[in-house]
């Protein structure tokens, strides 16, 4: 929330190492594991934005590591958006 | 601890040892094993008709397991605890549970009845049923409802300052408040800190082997 995402990663992982052991069905532990994912994707946009060196076949990367959901691909205001993930594809 | 455990094995008050494991359990996420020192324990008290202790130790699993999101388990619990022991402190930890769980009218129902039993008793009525009461008003996603029944706690938070705290934190994270929220959490760290150096500090008196926190 304070935008420090630094920080909330050094967070994440403190809590994931004192919870290393514990039963993997508990809700707060998978919302923490699925918050943490979203945060790493953040950081790896924001890396992008940043760094042009980095942005060569970076897409592909990130279409195998994050492979977008329907909603990412289309969304409902915006139906051409199919074509910029066909593009990511064939890139 | 495990010294401390080893010492009151076998002895008539070992469900204290159980429960010792079952909150080390639960501070490292593995709930299952909690339930089932706590289980242990409950029996163990039950079995010498220590049904006050017997309750507390359901309620205190009611607690833990409401905030871990397994309210069936939580529903059960403070059934098992009010079928033993209607003692002020079973049940006030009933309805914290049940709040948590969303169970609002059970909760109003322990409210009422404790409020007119002892309307006088001032750590009931300005600690412990305000907080319930806001953990109602947080589960029903009003905040600021939630935040402003806190406020009655202010002056005396330090009986129950870690639960007030981290429902308050919980509240300015749900408000998209994240330094107020951040400096809720981090005020339990010095008294948690406090009590972990005067348990070494105990520890060492006593010729254990604690380490003091830094």
């Amino acid at each position: 929330l304070n935008g420090d995402t630094t920080k909330a990663r050094k967070a994440y992982q403190d809590f994931f190492a004192l919870w290393k052991d514990a039963d993997s069905d508990i809700p707060v532990l998978q919302e923490a594991q699925t918050e943490y994912e979203k945060l790493k994707m953040r950081d790896w946009r924001f890396q992008l934005d940043k760094d042009p060196a980095l942005q060569e076949g970076s897409e592909i990367i990130w279409a195998e590591a994050y492979p977008p959901t329907t909603e990412e691909l289309i969304p409902e205001d915006r139906p051409e958006a199919v074509l910029d993930a066909a593009a990511v594809v064939v890139v | 601890l495990q010294q401390q455990i080893d010492s009151v094995n076998g002895k008539p008050d070992e469900y204290v040892a159980q429960g010792w494991q079952s909150e080390t359990a639960a501070f490292s996420g593995q709930l299952e094993k909690a339930k089932e020192f706590s289980n242990h324990a409950f029996d163990l008290a039950e079995r010498r008709n220590l049904k006050d202790v017997a309750a507390q130790i359901a309620v205190g699993g009611a607690g833990r397991d409401a905030l871990f999101g397994d309210c069936k388990q939580t529903k059960e619990q403070t059934t098992k605890a009010l079928d033993m022991s209607r003692s002020p402190l079973t049940m006030v930890n009933a309805a914290n549970a049940l709040a948590t769980c969303g169970d609002f009218s059970q909760t109003q129902t322990i409210i009422a009845e404790l409020t007119r039993r002892s309307p006088k008793d001032t750590v009931q009525n300005k600690i412990l049923l305000p907080l319930v009461q806001a953990r109602i008003e947080f589960q029903r996603g009003n905040l600021a409802q939630a935040l402003q029944l806190l406020e009655t706690t202010r002056p005396f938070e330090g009986y129950a300052l870690f639960q007030i705290a981290y429902l308050r934190g919980q509240a300015y994270v749900n408000q998209q408040k994240g330094p107020d929220a951040a400096a809720e959490f981090q005020k339990d760290t010095e008294p948690q800190r406090l009590a972990a150096n005067l348990a070494f500090i105990l520890s060492r008196a006593l010729g254990a082997g604690a380490q003091p926190q830094s």
